[in-house]
């Protein structure tokens, strides 16, 4: 009895001591534990989120792997976009990370699914699920990434940035005595954003009040005649890639946001009646860049609290100073 | 050799086949006649055992055909239907060696192959055999189904309208082949038939179906009467006896 | 020469055709595992196969290997499960899918996908668990309607589409309902991938597969028969409803074991029957395993052109297969029309 307790001691003592030694135990977002045997050298990155807090932190020299999209904002991503390209957010070519051999891979908590891990773990290959798309979450996140990729100061710095940026919007709106209604539309015309979607919590979290935010489906489909009885305050149609109009194109923009003003009685809503009718794109709207997305939607809100305050200011100031690259391009219209 | 024992069917609360009892013999053959719908087809059928009797019993040589396997009943009755649609390219062999089926697990053994072999070379089938069986006249295919029934080698043997539709050489050729099997291999044979003439002539014994229901089971000049025939067909008919066998002209009909 | 040894000449021939499309498959399945993101020859390749250590060693028996046996498990089995529904419901549109199993599999893919958490260690599992079920249920339900009323083939296909619409607007509702990360896993499950495939899957399928094909093999006369008329096979001495009955079931085993893990691949159950009769002929002794083979080798070239053809993308298998399937398929129907089922 005793001396298998001494045992069961040994060997439990031993495998905490080899974990200090050889390996490093962090957790991601899935809470899941994973030893990292050696330092993180070189990473492959499959969301585009995680791909910009990487660049944040200035940890881009070690990605040596990224997803298709990136060429599709060579703008914006300019010279990771030549980094070798290995699948998509949702599916990957296994092959073609095994021999890249990356220490790990950074991709969502949910996609790809866990066959991820059992094809790469073979090969060493550690797989981190980080998401970076969630405001609760966000900083816990940066702070995991800033200490695998041994970044922790400029991923403190970033976390400063975003609490700060943050709180000074809360702060604003402690005092708000009526919440204006939004009506909030997604990419596809009458998708609306429900109870449990990203878009709903940042029209939370600027002080507006969706009007579809008791609806459970996440992104339900509703009709015109449900928003004209809503008679919303605000109309915000999120465009991207997905839409027809291109976020950068300001003239269709300006044709789009006449064209949801003009639908079928729609004059008689309030947000039409009063000209308050944004488009928003898809970069700032949910994603790492939500607090941006936020910053405007508060300002929509509730443009006298936040007479001097200028979203694009921080827009144009998370680019040169967390990206290193010059500002540019239409988020809003 | 084959007894029916006070068969009924029941179909929609209608009986097709009303208290049907007779018996056949070794070297026998049977006509079944009637008008459409007389219930011939079903009589057959339920002495096959494909559809299954409301009431009644099939005894094959002695024994109850409902209490018999399926596979085992196979051996002891086969059944040529009015048609067979081969939606697949076949050939005339493999139409045939399905005579074997019931005696064949996977793979045809040495005697189903030589079975067939000797049955086509009988009926003079072998610049055909491998041919596909679609490509024959309706003829030769009737022939090509009757040489399958002969090769799963049977005692009972019921077939269902095998002349219709065919050329009148053919139609003796095929009668021919029948009698000829029954008489020197002491089988039965049941069979189903328009034609009076060809029933009065291939024919041991007639059962002349009504509605159901035996009008009359005898010796073919005692069921085929001026009588019988004007009671049953509706049609008025004059009946020689010249030859060896009865001919029936139809004269008219009457209402 | 007579007759007798011709007809054994004929089958000579066709176990000759047989081993040929088996030679076929061998060399799809080699070409499969030499090529992907790094293509070697078949000699650097069978080193690498066999020498255990080094990266091209791992990336065979990890990734390649896997896929291949998958392929080939689920090309056979789905072409045999084609091969016997057309058989048994005489129809030559018939497919592993005609009485709503894909619907039905994919309806259990999307609630399991639906209910359970992405976390979920299990998950994959459970959505393959899932298909399964909903597969049985679907042809259980046809069976029953069919054991109830009628048994017709009209029956049955009728039932078939009803139950296929059924699921599949079950299934658009639930993803309509479901969330944005939901939907595209819903979408990927039926376009069909063998990427997810490890050997635990390959395990559970090859049982389903692998198990049910032996009494179907066994059962060939009697689909010869059922598939030319119900009656002459009975009066042949065959149980036409048992047949047909454990038939259906243990090709929808079949047909679930194949998509279960793989989402589904359309094309292969309908059109390898197809090819082999146009090849070998009608009788099942050899349309069943001649099929089997053609069907895998389709999956394993539709696997391998996947991911080569757009490198570092893998296409999705379904999408492959018809782009291979069809031109092969139209040029065989094109040289051999006439004796073809009508």
């Amino acid at each position: 009895m005793k001396k298998s307790t001494i045992i069961t001691f040994l060997i439990l003592s031993l495998f905490f001591l080899t974990g200090e030694l050889f390996g490093e135990i962090i957790q991601d977002s899935t809470g899941k534990f994973i030893t990292l045997n050696s330092p993180v050298k070189k990473i492959v990155v499959l969301t585009s989120d995680a791909l910009e807090i990487v660049r944040a932190i200035k940890a881009e020299e070690s990605v040596i792997g990224v997803y298709f999209e990136v060429s599709k904002k060579p703008l914006f991503w300019q010279d990771l976009k030549n980094r070798t390209k290995v699948g998509s957010w949702r599916e990957v070519n296994y092959e073609l990370i095994a021999k890249l051999k990356p220490d790990i891979v950074i991709c969502y908590t949910d996609y790809p699914g866990r066959t991820l891990e059992k094809k790469l773990n073979p090969f060493g290959i550690k797989i981190i699920r980080l998401n970076f798309y969630k405001l609760n979450t966000i900083e816990k996140e940066i702070k995991t990434l800033g200490h695998i990729l041994e970044r922790e100061q400029d991923a403190e710095k970033l976390i400063v940035w975003y609490r700060e940026n943050l709180n000074f919007v809360q702060e604003k709106l402690k005092h708000i005595e009526s919440r204006p209604s939004v009506y909030i539309e997604g990419y596809l015309n009458y998708n609306t954003v429900g109870k449990n979607s990203g878009g709903n919590e940042m029209c939370l979290l600027a002080g507006g009040n969706n009007i579809a935010s008791n609806i459970l489906v996440p992104y339900p489909k509703i009709t015109s005649e449900w928003v004209l009885s809503n008679n919303p305050d605000i109309i915000i149609k999120a465009v991207g890639k997905n839409s027809r109009t291109s976020a950068d194109d300001l003239s269709s923009l300006k044709q789009l946001s006449k064209k949801i003003q003009s639908r079928i009685l729609w004059d008689n809503i309030e947000a039409v009646h009063n000209n308050k009718v944004f488009l928003i794109s898809n970069e700032i709207w949910t994603g790492s860049r939500t607090l941006i997305g936020l910053s405007y939607m508060a300002k929509w809100f509730y443009p006298k609290l936040f007479k001097d305050f200028d979203p694009e200011k921080l827009h144009k100031e998370y680019f040169e100073k967390f990206q290193g690259i010059k500002f540019y391009g239409t988020y809003i219209y | 050799m084959l007894d029916i024992q006070n068969l009924f069917f029941k179909y929609k609360k209608k009986f097709v086949l009303n208290d049907i009892t007779l018996s056949i013999n070794k070297g026998e053959i049977l006509s079944v006649i009637g008008i459409n719908g007389s219930g011939k087809t079903t009589l057959l059928k339920s002495i096959v055992n494909i559809i299954k009797p409301t009431r009644g019993r099939v005894l094959i040589k002695g024994r109850d055909s409902s209490k018999i396997s399926r596979l085992e009943r196979a051996k002891y009755i086969s059944y040529l239907p009015q048609n067979i649609p081969f939606k697949f390219p076949i050939t005339v062999f493999d139409v045939i060696l399905m005579g074997r089926m019931p005696y064949i697990k996977w793979k045809p053994s040495e005697r189903d192959i030589n079975a067939t072999s000797e049955i086509i070379k009988s009926m003079n089938f072998e610049d055909i055999a491998l041919k596909n069986f679609d490509h024959l006249s309706g003829g030769q295919k009737q022939k090509v189904l009757l040489a399958r029934l002969f090769v799963q080698n049977t005692d009972c043997l019921i077939l269902d309208e095998p002349t219709s539709s065919l050329d009148l050489k053919y139609q003796i050729q095929i009668m021919e082949m029948i009698k000829n099997l029954v008489k020197t291999q002491k089988k039965s044979a049941v069979i189903a038939i328009h034609d009076l003439n060809m029933a009065a002539r291939y024919s041991n014994k007639i059962i002349m179906l009504n509605s159901g229901k035996v009008f009359c089971f005898d010796r073919p000049e005692k069921v085929l009467t001026k009588e019988n025939i004007k009671t049953v067909y509706k049609v008025q008919t004059v009946i020689n006896n010249d030859n060896d066998f009865l001919q029936i002209s139809p004269i008219k009909v009457i209402d | 020469m007579n007759i007798s040894n011709k007809y054994k000449k004929n089958i000579k021939k066709k176990i000759l055709l047989l081993s040929f499309l088996l030679l076929v498959m061998v060399i799809a399945a080699l070409t499969g595992i030499s090529n992907g993101i790094e293509s070697f020859d078949f000699k650097k390749s069978f080193i690498a196969f066999f020498s255990d250590a080094g990266l091209q060693h791992k990336i065979i028996w990890e990734l390649r290997v896997p896929r291949i046996v998958m392929a080939i498990l689920t090309g056979s089995g789905l072409a045999v499960a084609g091969t016997v529904f057309q058989a048994i419901l005489k129809n030559p549109l018939a497919s592993p899918y005609t009485l709503g199993t894909a619907s039905g599999a994919g309806f259990g893919a999307v609630i399991a996908i639906f209910l359970l958490d992405a976390d979920f260690l299990y998950k994959d599992y459970f959505v393959a668990g899932s298909a399964f079920f909903f597969t049985m249920l679907s042809s259980l339900i046809i069976l029953s309607i069919a054991k109830i009323k009628i048994f017709t083939n009209e029956t049955m296909i009728l039932a078939g589409i009803a139950i296929m619409f059924l699921f599949s607007s079950l299934s658009s509702l639930f993803q309509y309902l479901g969330t944005m990360e939901q939907v595209n896993e819903i979408v990927f499950w039926f376009f069909g991938s063998l990427s997810k495939v490890g050997w635990n899957e390959i395990g559970i399928a090859s049982v389903m597969i692998l198990l049910p094909m032996p009494l179907l093999f066994k059962w060939s006369w009697s689909f010869n028969l059922i598939a030319a008329d119900d009656e002459s096979a009975k009066a042949l001495g065959i149980d036409v409803e048992k047949v047909k009955i454990f038939g259906i079931v243990c090709a929808s085993l079949i047909t679930a074991g194949a998509i279960c893990f793989t989402g589904v691949i359309g094309f292969i159950g309908i059109v390898s029957p197809h090819i082999v009769r146009m090849l070998i002929g009608y009788n099942h002794r050899f349309l069943l395993p001649g099929a089997a083979l053609v069907g895998a080798s389709l999956v394993l070239t539709a696997d391998t052109v996947g991911r080569i053809i757009l490198p570092p993308q893998v296409i999705p298998i379904g999408i492959v297969t018809s782009f291979i399937g069809v031109p092969f398929f139209f040029y065989l129907l094109m040289k051999r029309t006439k004796d073809y089922w009508r």
